[in-house]
């Protein structure tokens, strides 16, 4: 390397003397690209000295100009970086490839950068890599895009969210990224955003980014920019896409028939010593299929986008509208979602130095979704445990004459019914699982939103380089749902006399203003640029909401509150949300030094009411660094055209607490009664005690990275992160003397640890021929470090009616890890239930007998107890990963995108453990049924003494790794000629697939759970679809 | 320069723009804080309320029941149940085989330091509450000292040495916490009892029974003095004071002690009211919500289908010795309910059953709750302190102190004429014998047995075959959480 510097810099000097006294000569030679020797066309030779262009190269790269042997000659080319070389007849000069994807521009946070001089950890998805990708939702942008964001769909309910989560689950106290659209901070997520209005997405991932959102930016920072008008060619422009699919489930779950069922329900009688049920199985054929029952095929989707921009040097503007609708694969008619969005942005140059612009978006959407993922009453974990002997509609004359369908010898009104006829009831299983088609139609509820958000700013120059920007920006909110329940008869428990109507209706209202001014200037190679700011956001709402009871109609639309009938039935409640407010200063710095080395450093000081006076500030700095080594005037590699490294560390902060949280307030309900009637006295004191240190949880972050570029065609980014998660709220445990209720404290702490890999691949053959491949691979490590409370761990979610305990949150183990007994096979023979005993020979096992599971002393202490249970499995991946693929042929496109994750588990809920007569999956008809038949999977007996499946254990973990082919799509784009004659400019079709595969050994409905942190009580799955489509621009 | 002043000029603009003090602080909608509150009479009122209501609690952490599970650690009940695993508190206080994980002090502790704690703000912030007279302010302070005194006494009998806190906490204060001992926790009770004395009322009206008296702080206070063994004199005289103040009297008919009329009766000295109108559910269980009495539940039979009562859980099963002790003795079919000798009837014979009932506290159907879940919402209230017991005391602090033997015999044959026996001649220690006999048979099932049997130091003698050990079961021991919560400011009981 030094020798290297010495050498150039020996050459330099030379070139200096030679060329005060060389004469001129005829020069030829030829230009080529580094990396694969091919020839550049048009490259401009120019004196290095004058800078008077001396000529340029034909079609083979070959050049001849004069010029004084070995002076210095420069070389240009559009898309090369310049060289410059000693003149010599018969020189070859190789000029490396620009790479122009690291001159891009990223958004920040209050400003933008060069994307080559960033020196944090920000992902970009551009609306180019999101065109005619159908899809739902924003955050599905970027799932399986960027390394470090793992998106997870809470289920393929239409409407659903997804979990998103930068860099791991840095708290147990909510984990959920800042959403800025446009400026404006957005609460209650982005699902009102229409994702064809989208330019951009950046993530900041890195605290040395986030931190310029202080208080709010510890799980990341999803920043989205909106589209505007483009160019200045003053042409307006009008684009219109739409497409139209149909959806399916992509699979089912195994589940008994009914001749299966009853085989089995014999097997478990038995077992029990109890009398056999079923005297001939068989002829109960194969039953109903509840899930085909429940599940809605062929389900539509269409989506509608129109939108026009124009632009000149006055100004621009962009609108678009926009309606999505979705059906649901469960339920037909319960389930679906609609989205109407319209959108406004414009920008107009006031004034030389002034300009002002807009951004206005309103969202309407209704919805109706159906209960998922419990085991207590959701479609789908009622049709895995429904029997399959009851049929759907109950069409026997002498059932019919009987109860449960009679109540004192006449027909029960309120069964449930429609055209098809009265629905069956089980006369088998019992409790919340109920016909499940019938248990649809006793509930409408339908959710509706309507979502204004907007921002203004305008935007002065005060002097060179000196910008001052003021900007306004309001969310406001007003959602709500109409419900109706008619009176129902299901089972024994599961009824309804009275019908009932509800209504409830919300408005929240945030508005912001931001302040910042910012500065640039270049001192000689010396580059500096800043922004300082201030910023106040506060959040209000207010809500009410109301119930009848036995309204004299059984139709969702005619019922309402309002009905003149039972006033005294009305409840209504309603009430306004206590302020939120948060004020802040910040302020950024980034200096570069020729481009080659990089600084950021930031501060913002944050103060929030949701802390007490003792903490209200919060200071939240950041300092990252970063060369390009490949602007190093030595750097001169072919293999690696440009390599930038980074370093950063900073902290930034969770607001996550509750209003008033560090606060005492005066509680109700200590009631005492005084004097011979009993006459109750109100009592109040305090509801716990007041913590005025309660204050932010902090996140410091370290990141290490490097993005390369491996000659002209690939690139890979690598960064390498540890986050650390302080002063974490939990509750601790405090001593009873103090006398009343702990607050809550920041004492716990979690750590995130973890790889980011991207490499991608780009070539372009000519104008209509080209490849792309981009694959991302993330690596996690979660655990939390300390909780500081009693036992040191936080219980976590249950399961079934005796909520059995199936996940912890623990000291040293990850968060939300699966929680139970560890099996070690099924006894073979009562004599390996006899050898399972403790020191003393005491049987740990007592009430098992061969079939029966073996649980493990996990502690060792020669008793088999609830001390046992251990840690079966992690609901977070291990790894995450996706890759795209794009080629792009004549007018043919292609897209494949996979996606996927490993090294997880998923705890499958879906069985109503406590039923036995409930129906089991497939895989019972493994269950051990001698010596040898199995050890996975235990004998079924309905007197299940060993509690085989009454505990929680590894039996109902299973591995959650998945690859999913989230969507292949094949896009034809008419010829320019064609299109023009249709008065059309660029205009293409396509088809396109989603969730066409999904390779899993998980069983249940579908291995992607975002709702319910891995834990599958019967979730509602993806949807496989096929759409067709089309974009297309008009003049 | 330019730039500099404009530069100048737009850092002003944004130090304009920043908000106001009030802009950070958030105005509670629907609720009080605390440092707004306790504004009025009112409020301070609602605030001495809270304070009462911890002594209904019954609730915590498992089932911290007092009368109830002093009954079943002294020899006239078992732990009953269902079966040997319902309930281990029970089990274990009854048996002796208490540890500090295992056992009913994790809830009496946590339910008297909760009644501390909110006695303790109150008398902090009603000396600052603006618009009440100097009577209120006197009156509400007694009564918040009458009860931080009665939480305190039975923190003493139930752990010995304990945290003596008379103010909250800060937390710099959590860990600073040293245990107290018996002498010490019991002058801080003598010295809110005497100051509480002078300024309560001698008696209460109609709609306001249930409030503390000068009795009730009298009485308590010769308990306490009882308990420890000291000033004998100060007993009898206490006692004697509120034998004179004619504010009480005997109800003439031991059998309707325990009605439902008879609730704050004229025999009764304090009393912690529960009420029927009480509607929570299993929901709020543990939160010290309810207003029921759920002792009654427990103490019934189990299953029971037959007249008069309830079926209850079949806890607390009488010992076959109180029966035995009781016979001939009228008053023992007002105290044991013989369930195998009711008329058409029927129940489930229990763990430990014995066939005898409680039936001071029996589940009776004309107290059912019309709303709410039963089991947790019985009105019967809890006769803390008897006039009958204020006899025996006086009768006791004479004959301890070397007062008048007759005025003792007097005082104690009150009680034993009104149960329908022959009056008692004894004197010396036959009549020190007589009156504690007298008070187990009186008292009975009613949580007095086993303190009584601890002050005098019988327990091991009485207890012993049930597991009681001298110098470590008369108290409980500190719960294994708390010592684990308190970072080493808490010392286990000894032995445990």
């Amino acid at each position: 390397m030094i020798k290297r510097i010495i050498r150039f810099a020996a050459a330099a000097v030379l070139l200096t003397a030679q060329s005060a006294w060389g004469q001129t000569s005829s020069i030829q030679g030829s230009v080529v690209e580094a990396g694969d020797g091919s020839p550049i066309p048009n490259a401009v030779v120019l004196s290095a000295g004058s800078g008077s262009v001396l000529g340029s190269t034909d079609g083979q790269g070959k050049f001849s100009v004069r010029a004084a042997e070995g002076s210095a000659l420069k070389f240009r080319a559009p898309g090369y970086s310049e060289a410059t070389a000693p003149a010599r007849d018969g020189m070859r000069v190789a000029l490396r490839a620009e790479v122009t994807e690291l001159d891009e521009i990223v958004v920040v946070g209050f400003g933008t950068q060069k994307k080559s001089n960033v020196t944090g950890s920000i992902a970009q998805v551009k609306a180019k890599d999101l065109e005619n990708m159908s899809l739902f939702r924003v955050e599905q942008a970027l799932q399986g895009r960027t390394a470090g964001v793992q998106i997870t769909q809470n289920s393929g309910q239409p409407g659903a969210g997804s979990v998103v989560r930068i860099r791991g689950t840095a708290s147990i106290n909510g984990s959920d990224p800042l959403y800025v659209v446009d400026g404006v901070v957005i609460g209650g997520g982005i699902d009102y955003l229409n994702p064809n209005d989208i330019e951009t997405i950046e993530v900041l991932k890195d605290a040395a980014s986030a931190a310029i959102y202080g208080a709010r930016g510890a799980n990341g920072v999803i920043i989205v920019t909106t589209k505007s008008g483009k160019g200045a060619g003053g042409q307006m422009n009008v684009s219109v896409s739409a497409y139209q699919g149909i959806q399916n489930p992509w699979r089912k779950v195994s589940t008994l028939n009914a001749t299966e069922y009853a085989t089995l329900q014999n097997e478990m009688a038995g077992a029990a010593g109890q009398a056999i049920p079923y005297l001939n199985p068989r002829a109960l054929g194969e039953g109903t299929d509840w899930q085909d029952a429940v599940f809605n095929r062929n389900a539509p989707v269409q989506s509608l986008d129109v939108s026009m921009s124009q632009s000149s040097k006055e100004g621009s503007y962009f609108a678009s509208v926009g309606r999505y609708r979705q059906e649901g694969i469960v339920a037909p008619g319960r389930s679906n979602f609609e989205r109407i969005s319209a959108r406004l942005n414009t920008t107009n140059q006031v004034h030389r130095a002034i300009k002002v612009g807009m951004s206005t978006a309103f969202t309407h959407n209704t919805s109706q979704s159906v209960a998922e993922n419990t085991e207590f009453g959701s479609p789908l974990g009622r049709a895995l445990n429904m029997d399959p002997i009851t049929p759907v509609y109950e069409t026997n004359p002498l059932l019919l004459s009987q109860s449960p369908y009679t109540v004192g010898g006449a027909l029960r009104g309120n069964l449930v019914r429609d055209a098809g006829g009265i629905y069956a009831i089980s006369p088998r299983v019992t409790s919340e699982v109920v016909n499940p088609v019938a248990a649809l139609l006793t509930n409408t509820n339908v959710g509706w939103s309507d979502k204004l958000v907007h921002q203004s700013y305008a935007e002065a120059k005060l002097a060179e380089g000196l910008t001052a920007r003021t900007s306004m920006g309001i969310d406001l909110a007003f959602y709500g749902g109409n419900g109706f329940v008619p009176s129902y008869y299901l089972n024994a428990t599961n009824f309804l006399d009275t019908n009932l109507v509800t209504q409830n209706f919300n408005r929240a209202f945030s508005w912001m203003w931001d302040n910042t001014i910012a500065y640039t200037k270049d001192f000689g190679a010396h580059h500096i640029d800043g922004v300082v700011g201030h910023s106040a956001q506060a959040v209000n709402g207010s809500f009410m909401g109301g119930s009848k009871r036995d309204v004299p109609t059984d139709q969702f639309g005619f019922a309402t509150i309002s009905y003149a009938r039972n006033a005294e039935s009305e409840r209504v409640y309603g009430g306004k949300w206590e302020r939120y407010a948060i004020e802040s200063y910040f302020g950024r710095v980034n200096y570069d030094y020729d481009d080659r080395f990089l600084a950021t450093v930031i501060l913002r000081a944050d103060a929030s009411s949701r802390f007490g006076p003792n903490y209200r500030w919060g200071y939240f700095p950041s300092i990252s660094t970063g060369w390009n080594l490949h602007k190093e005037a030595w750097w001169n590699s072919d293999l690696i055209t440009s390599m930038k490294i980074r370093a950063g560390y900073g902290m930034s902060g969770n607001d996550a607490a509750g209003s008033l949280e560090y606060a005492a307030t005066i509680s109700g309900g200590r009631n005492y009664s005084f004097g011979y009637n009993e006459f109750m006295q109100n009592g109040t004191s305090p509801s716990q005690i007041a913590n005025p240190d309660l204050r932010w949880e902090r996140v410091g972050q370290a990141n290490v990275g490097a993005d390369v570029r491996w000659g002209k065609y690939l690139y890979t980014n690598v960064d390498l992160y540890h986050r650390a998660t302080y002063d974490m709220k939990t509750r601790p445990v405090l001593p009873d003397y103090i006398g009343n209720n702990a607050p809550t404290a920041n004492v716990g702490r979690m750590l995130n640890m973890g790889l980011d890999l991207e490499a991608g691949y780009e070539r372009s053959f000519n104008p209509t021929r080209s490849i792309r491949v981009a694959g991302n691979v993330s690596f996690l490590r979660n655990e939390v470090v300390y909780l500081g409370n009693d036992g040191g761990y936080l219980p976590g979610q249950r399961w079934g009616p005796q909520g059995l305990e199936i996940t912890r949150i623990q000291e040293g183990l990850p968060i939300g890890y699966f929680f139970g007994y560890l099996t070690n096979g099924v006894f073979q023979n009562s004599g390996e239930v006899t050898a399972h005993a403790n020191a003393e020979g005491d049987l740990l096992q007592p009430d098992a007998v061969a079939g029966d599971f073996r649980f493990v002393d996990v502690n060792g202490d020669g008793k088999l107890n609830a001390d046992d249970r251990t840690y079966l499995g992690n609901p977070t991946p291990d790894v995450t990963f996706g890759a795209t693929l794009n080629a792009r042929w004549g007018g043919f496109d292609a897209v494949v995108f996979l996606q996927g994750v490993a090294g997880n588990q998923i705890y499958n809920a879906t069985r109503r453990y406590d039923l036995p007569t409930a129906n089991l999956n497939g895989s019972a008809l493994d269950r051990w049924t001698g010596e040898g038949s199995t050890n996975d999977y235990a004998r079924l007996t309905a007197l299940d003494k060993n509690m085989n499946f009454a505990r929680s254990s590894n039996f109902y973990v299973e591995d959650g790794s998945f690859l999913r082919v989230k969507t292949a799509q094949l896009g034809y784009t008419l010829p320019e000629g064609l299109a023009a004659k249709l008065g059309l400019k660029r205009t293409r079709l396509y088809y396109s697939g989603n969730n066409l595969l999904t390779l899993t050994k998980y069983r249940g409905f579908d291995p992607e759970i975002g709702n319910g942190f891995g834990v599958d009580r019967g979730i509602y799955p993806q949807a496989r679809m096929h759409s067709i489509g089309f974009s297309t621009s008009l003049n | 320069m330019k730039a500099l002043h404009l530069s100048l000029f737009a850092a002003g603009t944004l130090a304009l723009a920043s908000c106001g003090k009030d802009f950070l602080n958030v105005d509670p909608i629907g609720r009080e804080l605390e440092i707004n509150y306790y504004q009025n009479p009112g409020q301070a009122y609602e605030a001495l309320v809270s304070v009462y209501d911890v002594l209904q609690w019954n609730d915590q952490t498992g089932f911290s029941i007092m009368y109830l599970l002093q009954t079943v650690a002294s020899d006239d009940a078992h732990a009953g149940g269902s079966d040997a695993s319902d309930q281990p508190a029970f089990v274990a206080y009854d048996n002796f085989s208490l540890t500090p994980n295992l056992g009913p002090q994790a809830g009496l502790w946590r339910k008297n330091y909760r009644g501390v704690y909110r006695a303790n703000l109150f008398l902090e912030k009603i000396q600052n509450v603006p618009g009440t007279s100097d009577e209120f302010v006197r009156r509400t302070s007694a009564e918040a000292k009458f009860l931080r005194a009665y939480f305190y006494l039975d923190l003493l009998r139930l752990f010995g040495k304990v945290p003596l806190i008379t103010k909250t906490l800060s937390p710099s204060e959590y860990y600073e916490v040293t245990m107290a001992t018996p002498e010490a926790v019991f002058a801080q009770i003598e010295a809110d009892l005497l100051a509480a004395i002078p300024d309560l009322p001698l008696s209460v009206g109609g709609s306001e029974k249930g409030r503390v008296t000068q009795g009730a702080a009298k009485a308590l206070l010769a308990r306490g003095y009882l308990y420890m063994n000291v000033k004998m004199d100060q007993v009898a005289q206490l006692s004697e004071e509120v034998i004179q103040s004619n504010v009480y009297s005997l109800t003439p008919n031991f059998a309707d002690i325990f009605t439902r009329a008879n609730e704050h009766g004229p025999e009764s000295v304090f009393e912690i009211a529960y009420s029927e109108n009480s509607t929570v559910g299993w929901e709020v269980f543990g939160s010290g919500y309810g207003e029921g009495n759920v002792g009654v539940q427990f103490c019934g039979m189990r299953d029971f289908d037959g007249p008069v009562y309830s079926p209850g859980w079949g806890f607390a099963p009488v010992s076959q010795e109180l029966y035995d002790a009781m016979a001939g003795d009228p008053r023992r079919p007002f105290t044991i309910i013989n369930a195998d000798s009711l008329a058409g009837s029927s129940y489930s014979p229990g763990y430990q059953n014995t066939g005898y009932f409680m039936y001071k506290y029996a589940p009776r159907k004309d107290a059912l709750s019309p709303d709410g879940e039963p089991a947790l919402n019985w009105g019967t209230n809890v006769r803390v302190i008897r006039y009958a017991d204020v006899l025996l005391m006086a009768a006791e602090g004479l004959a301890r102190s070397g007062g008048s033997e007759a005025t003792a015999r007097g005082y104690l044959n009150q009680v034993r004429q009104r149960a329908g026996l022959q009056p008692i001649q004894a004197s010396g220690s036959a009549l020190i014998d007589a009156i504690a006999t007298e008070r187990r048979l009186e008292l009975a099932t009613e949580g007095h047995r086993f303190f009584d049997l601890v002050r005098t130091g019988k327990a091991a003698q009485v207890l012993g075959a049930k597991g009681f050990v001298a110098n470590k079961h008369e108290w409980l021991p500190i719960p294994q959480t708390e010592i684990d919560a308190a970072q080493g400011a808490l010392t286990q009981n000894p032995n445990y």
